[in-house]
């Protein structure tokens, strides 16, 4: 079983694309549970998700995940309460530029942000990036297909669902490993 | 003049009181809204009156409630109905004082807020009466309950139950009482042919609970209207009308046709009708707009 | 043809109540619960819905409202949870004692103070004597099915019926979940003849009963609800012949001839899997016994499953204050057996998990543990 961690801030679809991630992982064949954290949510305050994924067996754990085998992080402000298993996966979004710190982590980075504002997803403000991140998750975990990816985006977004196909797109191509 | 339906819907083997006004009532509402009604009864003295288990005297359906749940099991069964084709079946929640202006009152609002097609009336003899008389808050300013016992006499008056109601903005609202039949019954036919929440206000004689002479019911109604302690009005989608001018007589004939006020004085009945012209100097002004 | 897709169990109540012909809903909103509504309210909007929707102004009203409905005649659903459930409590005694079969989903959650909105089952379980058959799910599939048997077994026996499911743990967490299109249509659709509001045949519902009618009635009303298993028995078969998915009272995961039985209900039986999994590689023969029907309360089968059992643990979500988890008094009470530890656990949506529940067992075995205990240790 994989647990995967997606931590933003309230207000940037985390539940949405953990949802979304869950149908992806479904799609291509997976038992899927997508487990949101709800709390006392306002705009800005800390959000998280977790997605498990597991071939062939059920799911049977009832509880939070604690330690995810990757994690995508929505705001590099929040990597400090941010945990991930050894040798695990994080993908970053950044602006600019930034520096490994010491970990045993592979980390992937993508500027969701400038890729969301050439599309006109969302204001400087507030971009909409989720569906950015999902495209880029999509080539650092090399195991959905970027038809699944698409599929549940036109699925759940509906009418604006192109331009986040290509924002999706424009992240698979654009994230790099640091 | 318009003659009073001999059909008799309520069986006359009922355990009312004698002189019960809330029994009284019962049968000229139902002469009014015929045999195609339900009633909703919460905890009140019609619980006791309607019979015991096995018996039903109202003559139609009748569903025994929990004692603050009347227009929430309204509301529940007229939804019904509809779903299943039966919207001409008249829906009656049937409730006491407390069961209204106290325990009910949320239910009430709901009920009206919604504008639920239902006919709600509060059968009102001013206390808890089925449990031994004790103060609600219909209860009357000066009046004696074995909860306000004289000399600590209940010091607040009545809440305004029509015009909490009206606050909901409800297509029909009317008071009535038995003294005046044919009027309370031009009511509930109003009430029945009028979509949307209804609330009837009935004032209702309560021999043992308002220590009175069970001969004397239908007077004492008569005097709570002509003394103007209650007011006969409608009040039809905000525009209030009303339905009998009293003759404002002494209110002390009223007073002292009940035990429940006789340890009042002369000025007490002084503030009582001092009272009574500050209310209707309001109501005047409503009934000019 | 039946689809799989991936919902939550308050999702998956909607869909179930949107396919079980409801005629009245009557419910007020509380977290975790008002996605349920939220989506038949969708459902309704979208005309996919033929439901009259009662927006009431408190639970006291909902289920007032949802007894008015059906002493008319409806099919009718609520959902609730915790501080709503408890508003409710005198009128689920009424609903019950005048044989109306409303089904109502509950999302378990703590009892304030201090607030809490998550997991725990001290809300459902403090109404296990309001006469309300009581089913528990586990996951969003079990929410889904134990749905439409509700309707059908509380139809059968005149009792009314709540579904039970964990806040968030299963209200809110989406997995796949097999939905019909029209498949259970034939099930479901029956509705059984029972005495309502008549306007031809004009009676009193409820009347005051003098003690030597109350007592018959009474004792009636508690057959009834004892043979809600039955008439479960039966309907879940029916309804395995549709979807494939057998419900039986209880579910029994593990070996059969174990020497240890975790005892569960609610989501915490879920993860149970794992840790009777976890037991039994490590040698300790042991099964889990999860309660999917509380009330009627299967003794027949716990006492089938438990006599030969050595030792058993039971792990409650609940608390009883000054007394202990609900679940295992119930089951030492009902079976008169001394070999039962308890653990109080997971309150207010307090993480258990497999290794937590591990542990607890092995602490028993071991001797560590020899009466009713709590877990925990902050995470």
């Amino acid at each position: 079983m994989r647990e995967i961690g997606l931590h933003g801030r309230g207000g940037q679809g985390i539940v949405l694309s953990g949802e979304m991630l869950a149908n992806i992982y479904f799609y291509e064949g997976y038992n899927v549970q997508f487990m949101p954290s709800y709390g006392a949510e306002r705009r800005g305050s800390p959000s998280n998700a977790y997605v498990r994924v597991e071939k062939g067996k059920r799911i049977y754990n009832r509880y939070t995940v604690t330690l995810p085998d990757m994690v995508v992080v929505f705001n590099t402000s929040l990597l400090e309460n941010i945990r991930v298993k050894e040798n695990g996966v994080v993908l970053l979004n950044i602006s600019g530029s930034i520096k490994k710190a010491e970990t045993n982590a592979r980390i992937f980075v993508v500027d969701a942000n400038t890729i969301a504002l050439s599309l006109n997803l969302g204001t400087p403000a507030m971009p909409i990036i989720n569906t950015a991140l999902l495209g880029a998750f999509c080539k650092v975990a090399g195991d959905y297909s970027f038809e699944n990816l698409a599929r549940v985006l036109n699925e759940k977004i509906g009418k604006h669902s192109d331009v986040n196909i290509e924002a999706a797109r424009l992240a698979y191509e654009r994230v790099r490993e640091l | 003049m318009k003659k009073i339906n001999r059909d008799e819907i309520l069986q006359a083997n009922h355990l009312a009181c004698p002189g019960c006004g809330a029994t009284l009532s019962m049968r000229l509402a139902l002469k009014a809204l015929g045999r195609k009604t339900v009633i909703v009864i919460p905890a009140c003295c019609w619980t006791i009156i309607n019979g015991p288990h096995g018996k039903n005297y109202a003559g139609v359906p009748v569903f025994h409630t929990a004692f603050e749940t009347t227009a929430a099991v309204a509301s529940g069964i007229k939804a019904s109905f509809d779903m299943q084709g039966k919207s001409d079946i008249t829906v009656m929640g049937w409730a006491g004082d407390g069961g209204t202006f106290d325990i009910g009152l949320q239910a009430l609002s709901g009920a009206a807020e919604r504008n639920d097609d239902i006919i709600y009336v509060c059968y009102d003899n001013e206390a808890y009466m089925n449990t031994g008389i004790q103060r609600s808050s219909a209860t009357p300013y000066g009046a004696a309950t074995t909860t306000t016992p004289p000399p600590i006499q209940k010091d607040r008056p009545k809440k305004d139950l029509m015009e909490i109601v009206n606050a909901h903005e409800v297509p029909y609202i009317a008071s009535a009482t038995i003294a005046y039949p044919k009027d309370l019954m031009k009511k509930f036919e109003k009430a029945k042919n009028t979509r949307g929440f209804k609330l009837i206000h009935l004032f209702s004689p309560c021999p043992p609970g308002h220590k009175s002479v069970e001969s004397k019911s239908v007077e004492i109604a008569k005097l709570a209207v002509e003394t103007g302690i209650f007011p006969l009005y409608e009040i039809e989608n905000g525009v209030h009308k009303l339905t009998r001018k009293p003759k404002f007589t002494d209110v002390r004939e009223y007073l002292y046709l009940q035990g429940r006020f006789k340890h009042l004085d002369d000025k007490e009945a002084e503030i009582i009708t001092e009272n009574i012209k500050q209310r209707w100097e309001k109501l005047t002004k409503k009934f000019e707009c | 043809m039946s689809k799989k897709i991936v919902i939550g169990g308050n999702d998956a109540v909607a869909y179930a109540a949107k396919q079980s012909f409801v005629d009245v809903i009557s419910a007020y909103p509380i977290t975790p619960q008002t996605s349920i509504i939220e989506k038949i309210a969708d459902f309704i909007a979208k005309g996919e819905m033929n439901t009259r929707f009662i927006k009431v102004e408190s639970e006291h009203s909902a289920m007032a409202a949802a007894m008015g409905a059906s002493i008319a005649g409806g099919r009718v659903f609520t959902a609730t949870s915790s501080q709503g459930l408890l508003l409710m409590h005198e009128v689920l005694h009424w609903a019950s004692g005048a044989r109306l079969p409303i089904v109502m989903a509950n999302a378990n959650r703590a009892v304030a103070p201090p607030w809490s909105i998550w997991a725990e089952q001290t809300d459902s379980l403090a109404q296990r004597d309001t006469g309300w058959i009581q089913f528990y799910a586990s996951n969003s599939q079990e929410a889904y099915d134990l749905l439409f048997i509700a309707f059908r077994v509380a139809e059968r026996v005149k009792i009314p019926a709540m579904v039970c499911m964990d806040g968030f743990l299963v209200t809110h967490t989406k997995e796949p979940v097999e939905i019909f299109e029209d498949e259970i249509d034939d099930f479901i659709k029956i509705k059984e003849k029972r005495e309502v509001l008549d306007i031809d045949d004009p009676k009193a519902f409820g009347a005051l009963a003098f003690p030597k009618d109350y007592m018959p009635i009474k004792l009636e009303q508690n057959k009834a609800v004892f043979s809600a298993a039955e008439a479960f028995d039966e309907l879940s078969e029916q309804f395995y012949d549709i979807s494939g998915r057998k419900y039986k009272e209880l579910e029994i995961y593990g070996e059969n001839s174990a020497e240890v039985a975790v005892v569960a209900l609610g989501s915490i039986a879920e993860t149970a899997h794992l840790a009777v999994d976890v037991l039994n590689n490590s040698g300790i023969k042991s099964k889990l016994v999860k309660i999917n029907m509380f009330r009627p309360f299967p003794k027949k089968y716990l006492d089938a499953e438990l006599k030969n059992v050595k030792h058993i643990v039971v792990f409650d979500r609940n608390i009883s204050h000054g007394k202990g988890g609900i679940v295992k008094d119930e089951v030492t009470g009902s079976l008169g057996l001394g070999n039962v530890v308890g653990y109080v656990c997971g309150l207010g949506g307090y993480d258990v998990t497999e290794d937590d529940m591990v542990n607890a067992v092995r602490d028993v075995l071991d001797g560590k543990v020899k009466e009713d205990s709590y877990l925990w240790s902050e995470k």
